[in-house]
């Protein structure tokens, strides 16, 4: 499964990238799950990330959405903070 | 129906005229938003404001889509700025036209309230000692929650 993931501001700046394309070892059926199998596999910022999860916002596919919304193969997926425009 | 993201200022009395201009505009409500020269205790010395490219042309839409649809206005535009601002700097404009004053200000209202908590943009203050992202603020959720009631 491939996920285009992307991150925005304070996240952006703690994870060092913005826009990353993601294979996954097995698939995931919700930003919740990604989550779980990330901080299995790829280390403190993601079981982190995982624990704090309520603090932050998804949208899939440029529509916000929640942490176990649905999921596909080759997704758009955004993960960042309370959004504070205007 | 008009959304514009961008770096450069822009001016809201030219908006103004040009949605005054048209065919059956009696009003013409316009909101504008600016840099603050101070967070909390701390001078200001510039604004970082970043977003996410596409999604926020696509929410911005909906949050004009829904304002047409629930007010009776001729004209919605939302210009919206990123980049580096400086104290005083413009950030965001939204101008409404429509045939009475009434829609026009609701509509207005509407949509910077919308913006604030649904269009995908985030502030970074930087003072003389130290930068940080800002946090939401409680009062826009409680103002959005509030529109949504009235729905």
């Amino acid at each position: 499964m491939k996920l285009k993931l992307l991150f925005f501001a304070s996240l952006r700046e703690q994870f060092g990238f913005s826009y990353k394309e993601i294979t996954l070892a097995k698939d995931v059926r919700s930003p919740a799950e990604f989550l779980q199998l990330m901080s299995i596999e790829a280390g403190k910022d993601w079981i982190k990330l995982l624990k704090d999860r309520n603090l932050y916002k998804v949208a899939i596919n440029q529509n916000l959405a929640s942490w176990e919304a649905v999921i596909n193969d080759g997704d758009e997926l955004a993960i960042f903070p309370p959004i504070t425009g205007g | 129906m008009a959304i514009i993201v961008q770096k450069d200022t822009f001016s809201i009395s030219k908006i103004c005229t040009e949605l005054s201009d048209k065919d059956n505009v009696g009003a013409v409500v316009s909101f504008s938003g600016y840099v603050r020269e101070f967070s909390k205790d701390k001078q200001l010395k510039y604004l970082e404001i970043e977003h996410y490219p596409g999604m926020t042309e696509k929410a911005l839409e909906e949050i004009e889509k829904k304002a047409m649809k629930n007010w009776d206005v001729t004209d919605i535009r939302i210009v919206h700025r990123v980049g580096r601002l400086l104290p005083k700097d413009l950030i965001v404009g939204v101008i409404v036209s429509s045939i009475h004053r009434s829609n026009a200000f609701k509509a207005c209202e509407f949509v910077i309230d919308f913006l604030k908590t649904d269009a995908p943009f985030w502030k970074k203050e930087i003072s003389e000692d130290k930068e940080n992202w800002v946090v939401e603020r409680r009062e826009d959720i409680i103002k959005k929650t509030n529109w949504n009631k009235k729905d």
